[in-house]
C-alpha cells in the first residue's frame, strides 16, 4: 500500500494527481483538517515586510498546486501544529536560527540572501539563495547606456569572492574595475572618494562591513557628491539612493519556493539540489537620483530585457 | 450703587464686563502669546539644532570643515536668533564654533529683564548617523545591531545658542499691542456705554419729568416718542395715561361742578328745611316746655287744691262725725285719694317718656319696703276680707343699694292691683334671691286668688290705659297705667317683669332687679326666743308657711299642728314643753275664734301670741277677751312681732301690741317747740298747714307771699320755714335765696320746699336756691312730722348761747310711754313701775329742792336736781328731764339770775307729773 502510495505520488503526473488527490481534499473538507496532506509551514521574522511579501507569495504559489501552506513567526514556531507531512520553508536568518533552536525535525527549505553557512545541506535541507549574481550588476550597467567605463568595488573579506567574479564580468562586458579593499582599518570614506573620482559608477554588493544601513547614506552622499552614481543590490538600495540594482522581488522569491517545494513533494520529499537559485530577476531604477545625477534612464523592463539578452549572448 | 441712576448703572453694566473680558482674554490671550513665543523660540531652537545636526553629519563623518562651516554660517545668517553653533566629534572635540552678535535692543533693556535674565537659550543635539535601510532581509539588521549602543550611532555633537532678545521683542510687542487693543476695546466699550447711556436714560430722564408734571396736574403733558423699544412703548403709556387723566379730570371737574350744584340746591333746600326744623323745633321745645310747664302747673294746680281737700279731709275724719257725715268724708277721702293716683301716675308716665325720670340708687332695707306696702295696702285688704301676708327667704340681703321709692311703687302697684281685683283667697308677696342671670337680683313675686285674665287680657296688659276688660274699668276702676309705669320702671333699672294668669284662678305677677348687695343676708335669729319650742297653729296653708319659716329664721324650733286634730285628739295637751303657742287667725276666721279660745283654754298652759289679719284695733280689742294671748296685727312691722313673742314666752301678761301709726311729734322723742313759718300762696294749704303743726306743736307763723316772708325773716329768726315754689310775685326759689342772703353764720333756718311735682331740674333748682329738703304735695301730717323729726330730731340747743335757755323751746311730753319701754327694753311692765316709782318719789324731790332753794345751799339744790334727773332719765319723762337739766346747767354755771325761774319750771314740769293721768289701758298694768 505505502509503495503504491509513493508511486502514486511520484509517477504519476500532476494532472492524474489531481484528479485523484482532489476529490479527496473536496471530500476531506477544509485544509484546516490536520494530518491529511502536505502543509508547508512558512516561517517568517515578523519585522521584515519582504519576507512577509516572499512567504505571502509562496503560499499564494503553492495553494494555486493545491499545496496548503500557513505562515507562523518565529516566535510560534514551536507551536507550529503537527501535520503529518510537513516541510518548512525558513526565510531569513532568525526563522532558521529558530529552526535550530527548536530542532524541528522535517524538510525546510531555508529562504535566505545569501548562502548560509554552517548548513549541512541534505535532500531534507535545500538553501534558496536571492542574491542575484554580481556579474548580473555590469550587464545592468551596460544596459543603462552611459559613458561609463570604469567600475569601482570595494570590497571587504566578506566580498572577496565576488570581487574575482566581478573583474571578469566587467572586462567581459567591457569595463575597467578597480576593486579597493576595506578592512577594519580602513578609512572608508577616503577610499571611498577616492574610488568614486577614480571611476565612473559605484558599484555596490551585499557586504555589511562596507555598505550598511550607518554607512550608506555618507557613502551615497560622498557619491553623489562627486554625480557618481552608485549600482545598488536591493529594492531598498535603490530607495536609498542607488541609481539602479538587479535583484529577486518577493514575488519572484515566492514563486521560486514554491516551484521548490513542488519538486520537493514530486521528488517523493526530496530535494533536488541543495542550493537553489532564482530563475528570474527584477530591475528597479531611480529615476529621481538619474535626474539628479543628469542621467536619463530606460524604463525598468527596457534594461530587464537588455540584461536578459546580453546575458543570453 | 443701589443709589446710582439708570446712567451710571448703565455704564457700569457696559464697562464691567468689558473689562473683566478684556482684561481676562488679554491676560490669557498675552500669556498664551508669551508661552507660544517661547515655545516657538525652544522649537526653533531645537529644529536648527537637529537641522544642523543633520546637516553636520555628512561634513562631521567625512571631517570636512569647511562644508562644515558653510552650513553653520548658512544657518547664522538665515537665523538672527541663532547666535552660535558649536559642533564637537564624537568625542566632544569642538571641530567648528561660530558666534554672531544679535541686532541692537529695540526697546529698553529694563523690558527685557521682565522676561527673565537669561538673554541665551542653549540647544544641544547629537549627530547621529542615519540608519538605512538598504537590504531587503531586514532580520540581519536585527541580528546585527541588537547588541549595539547608541554610542556607535553618535558621531558628534551640535550645541546652539539662540538669542531671546528677538523673542523677548516679540513678546514686549506682543503685550504692548494686547495692552493697546485691550485699552482700545475699553475705550471704546466707554465711549459705547456713555453714549448708550445717554440714549437710554435721555427717555427715563424725559419721561421722568413729564410724570412729575403730570402728578403735579399738567395732564396735558405730552412726551415726544423718539425712544426706542420698551420706552418707545413706555412713552406712550405714559401719554396715554396722560390723556386719561385728563379725561378723568375733565369729567370729574364737570361731574364736580353738576353735584356742586345739586349740592348747593341741597343746602339751600336744607337751610330752608333746617329754618323750618328749627322753627318745629323751637315749637316742640315749646310744645313741650308748654306741656312741662302745663304739667307743672297743672299738677300744681291740681295738687294745691287736691292737697286740701285730703289735708281737710283728714282732719274732718278724725273729728265726731255722725255715720252719715263720717261716709260722706271717708268718701270724699277716698276719690280724692284716687284721684291723687291718677294724677301721680299721669305724671310718672310723662316723666318716664321724656326720659325725666331718673333712678336714684340708694342703700336701703328690703324689709322696710315691704312691711312699708304691707302697712299701705293691709287695711284695702282686709276690708275686703282678703288675706295680705308676704315671706322674704332667709338668703335675701338684708341691705341692698336700689330706688326704694320706686320698688315701693311697683309693689303698691301690683300688691295693689291684686288686692283690687281679689274678692277673696289671697295676695301673697314672695321675695327671694333670682342669680339666674349674671348679676345678682331680688325677685319679687306677687300671687292672688284674683279673678284672672283670659289670652285676650293678657295681650292688652302693659298697654297704657287700657285694662284686661273695659268692664274691669268700671267694676273695679283705674286708668290701667299701674302696670305700664310699673313695667317701664323696671325696665328702667333694667329688670324684667312678667306674669301669668289664669281666669277665675287668678294671677301671679313677678319683676327681677339687678341689686347691689351691701349687706348680705344674715342670722335673722333673735336671742331671746332662739330655741324655744313653738307650736304652730295656722289653718291658711301659706301663711303657716310663711310663720314657721320666719320662726325657723328667728331660731325656733317650730311644730305646726293641726286645728282640728287639736280639737279633736287634744294634741296640744300632750305635749310637755312648748315655750309659746303661736295662732294665726286669717280674715274669715275672725268672727269664729271660740274654737281657738276653747284650745287655748283646755289644752295649753303656755303663754299663747295670736297673729290676727285686721289692721282694726276694735277687731283686736275684742278679741283681746278671748284669752288668746298678747295679740299682734298679721301685717305689723317684723320687730313688733319680735317683741311681742319675746314678750309672750318672757311674761305671763298678754297684751296688745299696736304698731306706732302716725305718731306726732310728741311721741317722736325730743322735738324742741319750732318756731315755723309757712309761706304758701294758697290760704287753705297755709291753714292746713298751721294746723297740723300747731298741732304738733310748733309754733307757726303763716304768710301768703314771697315779700312777706322776707320781711318776717328780716325780723324774726325761724328754726324752720316751709316755702311754697309757685308763688305769684317772687317765688319759692328766689325768696329762699334772699333768706339766705339775710341769715347770719349762726342763724340758720331749716327751708323745705312745698311743690307738687318733682321733676329732676327742680330738685336741682331747690338745692341751688339754698333750700334744705322738699315735700311733695299734697302734704299729710305724717309727712310733716317725718321731715320735721329728720330735721330735728335730738336738737338740743343752738350754738349762739349754750346758756341761754330763753328761747330753748320745752319739751311737753310728760310722759313717753315708747321712750319708757325703749329704756327699759321692751318691758311695758317695767317701765310703769318705773313711772309709778318716779311718780312716789317726786313729793319728796319736790321738798328737798325747795328746801335747798330756801337754804341757797347750791350744792344740796345739785344733788336733788341731778338725782331727780337721773331719775327722769329711765322713767320716759321728757319734760321733766330737761326741766331738770336745765336748772343743773344753771347751777353749775353760776347763772344766779336764772335760778330761780329754772327752779320753778323744775317745780312746774314735777306737778305736772304729779298731775298726769296714765291712758286706761295702761291704768290696768298699775302696781297695786
Amino acid at each position: 500500500m505505502v509503495s503504491l502510495v509513493i508511486r502514486f505520488a511520484f509517477s504519476t503526473p500532476r494532472w492524474m494527481k489531481l484528479i485523484v488527490i482532489l476529490p479527496v481534499f473536496l471530500l476531506s473538507g477544509t485544509y484546516a483538517n490536520a494530518g491529511q496532506g502536505e502543509h508547508i509551514i512558512i516561517t517568517i521574522s515578523p519585522n521584515s515586510q519582504f519576507q512577509l511579501d516572499t512567504a505571502a507569495a509562496i503560499r499564494k504559489n503553492l495553494e494555486a498546486i493545491d499545496i496548503r501552506a500557513s505562515i507562523i513567526s518565529t516566535e510560534n514556531i514551536n507551536a507550529s501544529p503537527a501535520y503529518a507531512n510537513t516541510a518548512y520553508i525558513l526565510i531569513g536568518n532568525a526563522a532558521a536560527s529558530a529552526y535550530k533552536a527548536h530542532e524541528v525535525d522535517a524538510p525546510v527549505l531555508f529562504i535566505s540572501n545569501k548562502k548560509l553557512q554552517n548548513t549541512r545541506f541534505t535532500s531534507a535541507k535545500a538553501n534558496l539563495v536571492l542574491e542575484q549574481p554580481v556579474c548580473r550588476d555590469v550587464p545592468l550597467i551596460k544596459a543603462m547606456d552611459q559613458d561609463w567605463e570604469s567600475i569601482a568595488f570595494l570590497s571587504s573579506i566578506n566580498s572577496i569572492e565576488r570581487a574575482s567574479d566581478l573583474t571578469r564580468c566587467a572586462i567581459e562586458y567591457g569595463f575597467d574595475i578597480q576593486v579597493y579593499a576595506i578592512t577594519n582599518d580602513t578609512d572608508l570614506l577616503k577610499t571611498l572618494e577616492m574610488a568614486i573620482e577614480d571611476n565612473d559608477v559605484l558599484l555596490a554588493v551585499a557586504d555589511p562591513l562596507i555598505y550598511n544601513s550607518r554607512t550608506v547614506k555618507n557613502i551615497l552622499l560622498t557619491s553623489y557628491r562627486r554625480r557618481k552614481p552608485v549600482i545598488g543590490y536591493s529594492d531598498n538600495f535603490v530607495d536609498a539612493g542607488a541609481i539602479a540594482a538587479v535583484y529577486t522581488s518577493a514575488n519572484s522569491a515566492g514563486e521560486r519556493a514554491a516551484q521548490i517545494i513542488s519538486d520537493f513533494i514530486d521528488n517523493n520529499w526530496q530535494f533536488k539540489s541543495k542550493v537553489y537559485y532564482p530563475t528570474d530577476f527584477s530591475v528597479r531604477t531611480n529615476y529621481q537620483v538619474a535626474k539628479s545625477l543628469g542621467i536619463s534612464l530606460p524604463d525598468d523592463e527596457t534594461l530587464h530585457n537588455k540584461i536578459m539578452v546580453m546575458e543570453h549572448k | 450703587m443701589h443709589q446710582w441712576g439708570i446712567k451710571q448703572q448703565v455704564v457700569f453694566l457696559a464697562l464691567i464686563p468689558a473689562l473683566l473680558i478684556s482684561l481676562v482674554l488679554s491676560i490669557y490671550f498675552s500669556y498664551s502669546q508669551l508661552t507660544s513665543i517661547s515655545n516657538t523660540l525652544k522649537r526653533h531652537g531645537e529644529t536648527v539644532t537637529s537641522q544642523v545636526a543633520l546637516s553636520s553629519e555628512y561634513a562631521v563623518f567625512s571631517g570636512n570643515i569647511q562644508s562644515l562651516r558653510t552650513s553653520i554660517n548658512r544657518a547664522l545668517e538665515n537665523d538672527k536668533e541663532v547666535v552660535r553653533i558649536t559642533v564637537s566629534n564624537a568625542a566632544n572635540t569642538v571641530l567648528i564654533s561660530v558666534s554672531d552678535n544679535p541686532e541692537p535692543k529695540k526697546y529698553p533693556a529694563i523690558l527685557y529683564e521682565i522676561f527673565g535674565s537669561s538673554q541665551l537659550l542653549d540647544f544641544s543635539k547629537e549627530i547621529l548617523t542615519e540608519e538605512v535601510l538598504i537590504d531587503d532581509f531586514d532580520d540581519n539588521r536585527m541580528l546585527s545591531n541588537t547588541d549595539k549602543n547608541t554610542q556607535d550611532k553618535t558621531i558628534g555633537f551640535v550645541e546652539l545658542s539662540l538669542t531671546t532678545q528677538y523673542s523677548n521683542e516679540q513678546k514686549i510687542m506682543s503685550l504692548m499691542r494686547g495692552g493697546i487693543i485691550t485699552l482700545g476695546i475699553l475705550l471704546i466699550s466707554a465711549f459705547i456705554a456713555f453714549r448708550y447711556s445717554r440714549k437710554i436714560a435721555q427717555p427715563v430722564q424725559d419721561l421722568t419729568e413729564a410724570v412729575k408734571d403730570i402728578a403735579a396736574g399738567n395732564y396735558d403733558t405730552n412726551i415726544q416718542q423718539d425712544a426706542p423699544g420698551e420706552l418707545a412703548i413706555l412713552e406712550s403709556c405714559v401719554n396715554m395715561m396722560a390723556n386719561e387723566l385728563l379725561l378723568a379730570q375733565t369729567d370729574m371737574e364737570s361731574r364736580i361742578n353738576e353735584f356742586t350744584n345739586e349740592l348747593q340746591e341741597t343746602l339751600e333746600e336744607l337751610e330752608i328745611r333746617n329754618a323750618e326744623l328749627d322753627i318745629t323745633r323751637s315749637n316742640a321745645m315749646q310744645a313741650s316746655k308748654s306741656k312741662s310747664e302745663f304739667l307743672a302747673n297743672m299738677s300744681h294746680e291740681i295738687r294745691t287744691p287736691l292737697s286740701g281737700i285730703l289735708g281737710f279731709t283728714e282732719l274732718l275724719v278724725n273729728t265726731e262725725l255722725n255715720n252719715q257725715q263720717m261716709d260722706y268724708a271717708l268718701t270724699v277721702q277716698k276719690s280724692a285719694n284716687n284721684l291723687l293716683t291718677i294724677i301721680d301716675d299721669i305724671l310718672d308716665l310723662s316723666k318716664i317718656e321724656s326720659g325725666k325720670l331718673d333712678i336714684t340708687p340708694v342703700n336701703f332695707n328690703i324689709t322696710d319696703i315691704i312691711e312699708d306696702v304691707v302697712d299701705l295696702l293691709a287695711p284695702i285688704a282686709y276690708e275686703k276680707n282678703v288675706e295680705l301676708f308676704y315671706h322674704i327667704e332667709n338668703d335675701v340681703p338684708c341691705t341692698i343699694e336700689s330706688d326704694p321709692v320706686r320698688i315701693r311703687q311697683i309693689l303698691i302697684n301690683l300688691v295693689g292691683n291684686a288686692v283690687k281685683f281679689t274678692e277673696k283667697g289671697y295676695v301673697f308677696l314672695h321675695i327671694e334671691t333670682d342669680n339666674e342671670n349674671t348679676e345678682y337680683g331680688v325677685k319679687f313675686t306677687v300671687a292672688d286668688t284674683g279673678i284672672g285674665m283670659d289670652q285676650k287680657g293678657k295681650q292688652k296688659l302693659f298697654t297704657a290705659f287700657t285694662q284686661a276688660d273695659t268692664s274691669i274699668t268700671r267694676k273695679f276702676g283705674g286708668t290701667g297705667l299701674g302696670l305700664v309705669i310699673s313695667r317701664k320702671l323696671v325696665l328702667l333699672m333694667k329688670g324684667e317683669i312678667g306674669f301669668d294668669s289664669t281666669i277665675g284662678e287668678g294671677s301671679t305677677f313677678w319683676f327681677t332687679i339687678p341689686v347691689a348687695v351691701i349687706h348680705d343676708a344674715k342670722s335673722k335669729r333673735i336671742p331671746e326666743i332662739s330655741g324655744t319650742h313653738i307650736a304652730l297653729i295656722e289653718e291658711q296653708v301659706l301663711c303657716r308657711r310663711a310663720l314657721k319659716s320666719m320662726l325657723e329664721q328667728w331660731g325656733c324650733i317650730v311644730t305646726e299642728y293641726s286645728l282640728e286634730r287639736c280639737l279633736n285628739d287634744k294634741q296640744l295637751s300632750t305635749i310637755d314643753s312648748i315655750d309659746a303657742l303661736v295662732i294665726g287667725i286669717s280674715r274669715k276666721e275672725l268672727h269664729d275664734t271660740d274654737k281657738y279660745f276653747s284650745l287655748v283654754k283646755k289644752q295649753t298652759v303656755a303663754p299663747v301670741m295670736t297673729l290676727v289679719s285686721t289692721r282694726s284695733y276694735t277687731e283686736l280689742d275684742l278679741l283681746s277677751n278671748k284669752r288668746l294671748g298678747s295679740l299682734v296685727f298679721r301685717t305689723a312691722r317684723l320687730s313688733t312681732i319680735q317683741k311681742a313673742l319675746a314678750n309672750t314666752i318672757n311674761s305671763a301678761a298678754p297684751e296688745l301690741f299696736k304698731p306706732a301709726l302716725n305718731k306726732g311729734l310728741h311721741d317722736a322723742g325730743h322735738i324742741p317747740q319750732l318756731k315755723t313759718l309757712v309761706v304758701d300762696d294758697n290760704e287753705i294749704n297755709l291753714r292746713l298747714a298751721e294746723i297740723i303743726l300747731t298741732k304738733n306743736g310748733l309754733n307757726v307763723t303763716t304768710c301768703l307771699s314771697g315779700e312777706d316772708s322776707i320781711e318776717l325773716v328780716k325780723n324774726n329768726h325761724y328754726d324752720l320755714i316751709f316755702m311754697d315754689l309757685h308763688m305769684p310775685g317772687l317765688d319759692g326759689y328766689e325768696t329762699s335765696s334772699r333768706i339766705r342772703e339775710l341769715e347770719t353764720n349762726d342763724q340758720h333756718s331749716v327751708i323745705i320746699a312745698l311743690t307738687a311735682n318733682a321733676m329732676p331740674q327742680e330738685v336741682e333748682k331747690i338745692a341751688t336756691c339754698g333750700m334744705d329738703d322738699m315735700l311733695i304735695k299734697p302734704i299729710s301730717e305724717q309727712l310733716l312730722i317725718d321731715i320735721i323729726k329728720r330735721w330735728f330730731s335730738g336738737v338740743t340747743v343752738s350754738v349762739k348761747d349754750s346758756t341761754d335757755t330763753s328761747n330753748e323751746p320745752e319739751s311737753s311730753d310728760i310722759f313717753s310711754l315708747d321712750e319708757a319701754v325703749r329704756l327699759t327694753n321692751g318691758n311695758e311692765k317695767v317701765a310703769l313701775e318705773l313711772f309709778h316709782m318716779l311718780i312716789n318719789e317726786l313729793p319728796q324731790h319736790r321738798e328737798a329742792i325747795i328746801q335747798a332753794y330756801q337754804q341757797s345751799d347750791r350744792s344740796l339744790l345739785k344733788e336733788h336736781t341731778h338725782k331727780l334727773n337721773g331719775a327722769s332719765r329711765c322713767c320716759g319723762t321728757p319734760a321733766l328731764r330737761k326741766a331738770a337739766d336745765k336748772l343743773e346747767t344753771i347751777i353749775d354755771n353760776n347763772k344766779e339770775e336764772a335760778l330761780e325761774s329754772g327752779k320753778d319750771g323744775l317745780l312746774d314740769e314735777i306737778d305736772r307729773l304729779l298731775g298726769y293721768e296714765l291712758p286706761p289701758n295702761l291704768l290696768s298694768q298699775e302696781q297695786p
